[in-house]
């Protein structure tokens, strides 16, 4: 097989100067890197939709389809970091699952730069040079790596395996390099995970995906396990590691302050799709969603009652079973703003001001209130 | 399979042989006679003749299959009554005198094959009582027709075997509940349900001893099959008027059909305990129900 | 950074241990689990080595001796110099009640039998081919006969008997599982590795054979064996039927540790290394089960221990001249001869101490199995 890895386009190679910054946001928000958002994205997702059969009964028989993605599309530029909020069970890590290949999507295409190379409807022994590429950081480091294995053997199973460095001793210089990235010295690489707390264990786990120099880190639920201060020194590791190397992050969390700290643009998922798309600082001040401006107001403030009218909206019910959506918006059952139109027709996504997607028949509804919920969120 | 003198040792000619040959399909190969069995078993409800007997099958069976039945129905009773509240005790008084006592009772059971205990149990009423312990009826009874003495001289005799057949369920039944029980006791509803003041047994029974009950239901019917296959063999060494015996003289006397008939109506005898059990099981536990009725079969 | 950061690590010799010294810690800690250990390790002992362990020929008669009592051993012996340390036992003297047609036996303080270490018996091929003589314990003339577990029917020395039972007895659970688990690893791995139809097939399989009571079929099955089959045929031939049922329980287990560990996020995170299927299987997947493995098959051994017992026990198993411990057991058949001779049971104590031990055993590998919960 023909290996499609481009090396004049990875790692340090092209490490982008650091402008300052074009658009000065908050202090407290991320500094974007400099993204060019005019070049051809670096993953692109045009509507994909991943279903899963339900199979019940004696013979196992399909008896219904769980629809955890449905015609997702977004862009996802080098050099960014995208955020993916939503509920648990919105379909955030079916998608990350999906982009890689873990779960193979029912319709749609992915297609991965630097030659939009087609990573749907491939195989696992296809999609193999394309994983050294896009790399995985999972949820919960306890079950992420391997407890059997020696820390070295985690991360130099991936370099083991792959065709670029063939010596041990190649392979032992890469382990300490990425050691080295994540903090951690010569000492620690013959220990097991159970030796590590949980913070330690994520860096492990961010060395591993490091390894085969990749280009683009999908983080599902990175920090989520983790103490609230672990997670601010994993997120800077990451930063800081991003603007190292380049890296690209498709950042998937629950957590929506997690999420301004670190994203560039942020997607809002709701039940299999996405309903509105902008970047921090549009969707975290001028939203215009109802369900991220439920969102917004559940963040918890540093100063209770500092507002003296209480702006939270309690969202009634769950999200909608995947196995049996409504027929109009997904959302309508919830929403406080619905009408009839909302019940009936399903809204699909549009711009609705440069790059601001939006999913919503009633774009204007959503008050925004420009509380300082930023200063709230970063402390 | 050469039936070439009768039992009394009387010779018979070669073409009687040949006649009684065709009488039993032995004329034909192994399979034939099987599918033919099968055939007339479906179509006429004819499930052969005994060789040994003489008598149609069915005839011999159902009495057998009816003790076998009954016997291991007492069993479960019996591991019920015994290990239900034994195991809840030793999980509440934990490391406490009867724990340890349940626990060695319980290795005991778990050790001693079903035949062995038999044979224990067989000598030391003959040595120490001086009877035979063998039998489920009195010799008055073996052939009596059913009658409430009847009855009753089976009910003074079914305990033995009741015990020797119960005593492994009894052992894990113990095993499984006690740990059960232990884990539900810490549970934090049971700590919240102390801490608001319920009364001790009253949070026991009314929740942990329920949850700890339902891993033991669902394994209902892996414990009837093994009593139902156990009692054949402690049947066999205790002399038994269940299937057993008949099944063990079938099989060295090479009487087929019998054997057959008797190997498959103790199978369907089981799979209709687990589908028993299982129904059980469903209408015992609101998860299961819920999938029933979701898609269900 | 890393400096403070690994103020909490634990920092002991633990952290540079893998899997197996951890399980090896937290098993030494159940101390039934050891037990049972010691005592299963014992018992496979007694099988290696038992031509030198048994202090008679296992088939050695002696019509004289019949249900002879056991022996006790006397430490020492008055000789005319004085009281020496001489271990013997006192041969019998025997007489026949023509009445009930049964023998008393008298110790005889005149026939005085030395038992010593490594003494020279019957000579004997070691597993078959090796020539020896020596055996551990017995009588120091070679045609002198000792009973410490008494004799049977034909006089033949029950200790050396139940000795070489264990052999056959042992081996047989070992063979049986390794059997059931070669099936049970293929079907249950597959049911688990395709899902699907293949998975609801087994799975419903499975079910059905487990619902089919064991003990009927195998009867059934050991019946049909001719009578004169050498006895090795029959020996495979028992182990190939206890496997045909015993099967269903390791596939069980192996299907479903192979359908929890394969959403484990550490197999996902093999796979997208690029592991190819194989080497996720066996370098990912595999070691974290082979020890709940371990552990199945240890506590399935005494089933398959106590099924051969029961079928040779009925006289449908192994059969004479072999020895097995349901061999044994056959004599202790009928109510008379235990009556008369109770020690006919040591097999059965044998058969009992063996399945605690092997259980014991299997309850504490089963605990240590996964040394990474809690």
């Amino acid at each position: 097989m023909q290996s499609v890895r481009c090396h004049g386009f990875g790692a340090q190679a092209d490490l982008v100067p650091l402008h300052a910054s074009t658009s000065q946001v908050d202090d407290c928000l991320h500094a974007p890197n400099p993204v060019d958002r005019t070049a051809a994205p670096i993953l692109e997702l045009q509507n994909v939709s991943k279903h899963f059969p339900i199979r019940s009964g004696f013979f196992n028989r399909q008896t219904g389809t769980v629809r955890s993605l449905n015609d997702v599309s977004l862009n996802i530029w080098r050099g960014e970091t995208l955020g993916l909020v939503g509920e648990s069970g919105c379909g955030k890590s079916t998608l990350g699952q999906t982009i890689i290949g873990l779960h193979k999507a029912t319709t749609g295409k992915v297609l991965f730069r630097p030659i939009r190379s087609q990573l749907t409807g491939k195989t696992d022994s296809q999609l193999r040079p394309y994983w050294a590429d896009i790399r995985m950081v999972f949820q919960d480091p306890n079950s992420s790596l391997n407890p059997r294995m020696a820390v070295y053997d985690i991360i130099a199973e991936v370099l083991r395996v792959g065709q670029d460095l063939k010596s041990r001793k190649d392979i032992e210089g890469r382990v300490l390099e990425v050691l080295d990235k994540i903090g951690f010295s010569k000492e620690f690489l013959k220990r097991y995970p159970h030796a590590f707390s949980g913070g330690q264990r994520q860096r492990i786990g961010i060395a591993r995906a490091l390894a085969p120099y990749p280009k683009v880190i999908i983080a599902d639920e990175a920090v989520s396990a983790l103490d609230v201060s672990v997670q601010a020194q994993i997120l800077n590791l990451l930063k800081d590691l991003q603007e190292e190397l380049n890296l690209t992050y498709l950042f998937i969390s629950h957590d929506l302050s997690v999420v301004a700290h670190i994203s560039d643009r942020v997607a809002v998922m709701y039940a299999g799709r996405i309903v509105e798309l902008a970047d921090t600082e549009t969707i975290f001040n001028a939203s215009r969603h109802p369900y991220t401006e439920a969102l917004m107001s559940a963040i918890l403030e540093p100063v209770p009652n500092a507002h003296a009218d209480d702006t939270r909206i309690r969202l009634e019910g769950n999200v909608p079973d995947p196995a049996n959506l409504p027929k109009g918006c997904p959302f309508a059952p919830r929403c406080r703003y619905a009408t009839s139109i909302c019940e009936s027709s399903d809204p699909s996504l549009g711009e609705i001001s440069t790059d601001h997607l939006l999913a919503c028949h009633h774009p204007d509804v959503v008050q925004n209130t420009p509380v300082d919920q930023l200063e709230a969120m970063a402390g | 399979m050469v039936l070439e003198a009768s039992l009394d040792g009387d010779y018979i000619t070669a073409a009687e042989a040949e006649g009684l040959r065709k009488i039993y399909g032995l004329d034909k190969s192994v399979l034939a006679q099987y599918f033919d069995w099968i055939w007339r078993m479906v179509v006429h409800g004819d499930l052969g003749r005994s060789f040994s007997y003489e008598l149609p099958v069915e005839e011999l069976i159902w009495d057998r299959l009816g003790m076998t039945t009954l016997l291991s129905l007492c069993s479960m009773v019996f591991i019920w009554t015994v290990a239900i509240p034994v195991g809840i005790f030793s999980a509440v008084r934990k490391y406490s005198l009867g724990d340890y006592v349940a626990n060695f009772l319980g290795f005991i059971g778990l050790a001693v094959p079903n035949f062995l205990l038999a044979l224990v149990l067989m000598y030391v009423s003959f040595r120490y009582f001086g009877q035979n312990v063998g039998g489920l009826f009195s010799s008055d009874y073996v052939n009596a027709p059913w009658s409430f003495a009847r009855v009753g001289d089976l009910m003074a005799h079914i305990w033995i075997p009741m015990i020797v057949l119960g005593t492994a369920g009894t052992a894990s039944v113990i095993r499984t509940i006690r740990a059960n029980l232990l884990d539900e006791l810490h549970r934090p509803y049971v700590v919240t349900a102390r801490a608001k003041g319920m009364p001790k047994h009253w949070v026991l029974t009314k929740y942990p001893v329920r949850h700890a009950l339902n891993p033991f239901v669902s394994s209902l019917n892996e414990l009837f099959v093994q009593i139902v296959s156990g009692s054949t063999i402690v049947s066999i060494v205790l002399g038994l008027q269940t299937a057993g015996p008949l099944l063990f003289d079938a099989l060295r006397q090479e009487d087929m059909y019998l054997a057959a008939a008797l190997i498959m109506f103790l199978s369907f005898l089981t799979v209709i305990g687990t589908l028993f059990s299982d129904i059980l099981l469903a209408w015992l536990d609101p998860r299961i129900r819920r999938q029933f009725n979701n898609g269900g079969l | 950074m890393s400096a403070t950061d690994f103020a909490g690590a634990p920092t002991s010799s633990r952290a540079y241990e893998g899997q197996w010294r951890l399980m090896w810690r937290r098993f030494r800690k159940h101390k039934l689990g050891m037990l049972g250990g010691i005592i299963t390790l014992l018992i496979y002992l007694i099988a290696v080595f038992v031509e030198f362990l048994a202090p008679h020929d296992p088939n050695d008669f002696s019509v004289r001796n019949t249900y002879a009592p056991p022996q006790s051993i006397h430490w020492l012996l008055e000789t005319k110099d004085g009281t020496v340390f001489q271990p013997h036992v006192l041969g019998y003297r025997s007489k026949i009640d023509y009445n009930s047609g049964r023998r008393t036996f008298v110790e005889d303080p005149r026939r005085v039998v030395k038992l010593g270490f490594f003494v020279k018996g019957k000579p004997y091929n070691l597993y078959g081919f090796i020539p020896a003589e020596r055996r551990l314990f017995g009588p120091v003339k070679k045609r002198d006969r000792m009973f410490l577990l008494g004799a049977d029917r034909l006089g033949r020395d029950v200790l050396s008997r139940t000795i070489h039972g264990t052999r056959v007895s042992m081996t047989i659970g070992l063979v049986g599982v390794a059997l059931s688990l070669v099936l049970g690893v293929l079907i249950g791995g597959l049911s688990g590795y395709f899902g699907g139809w293949v998975d609801t097939v087994t799975q419903r399989v499975v079910e059905f054979l487990q619902s089919l009571p064991s003990i009927p079929l195998w009867i059934g099955l050991a019946a049909a064996i001719p009578p004169d089959t050498p006895p090795l045929q029959t020996y495979l031939l028992i182990t190939v039927i206890l496997s045909i049922i015993g099967w269903t329980g390791l596939a069980r287990v192996v299907r479903g540790k192979f359908i929890s560990l394969k959403s484990e996020d550490f197999v996902k995170a093999a796979r997208l290394d690029g592991c190819s299927v194989p080497r996720v299987l066996v370098g990912h997947m595999v070691p974290s089960f082979i020890s709940h493995i371990i552990a199945v098959v240890t506590l399935a051994i005494p089933g398959m221990i106590v099924a051969e017992t029961s079928l040779s026990f009925l006289g449908i198993g192994l059969r004479q001249p072999v020895v097995s411990w349901g061999v044994l057991l056959q004599e202790a058949q009928n109510i008379r001869s235990i009556a008369d001779a109770p020690w006919l049971f040591w097999p059965g104590v044998m058969v009992v101490i063996a399945v605690l031990g092997l259980n014991f055993f299997g309850d504490g590998l089963r605990d240590a199995a996964d040394p990474y919960s809690k």
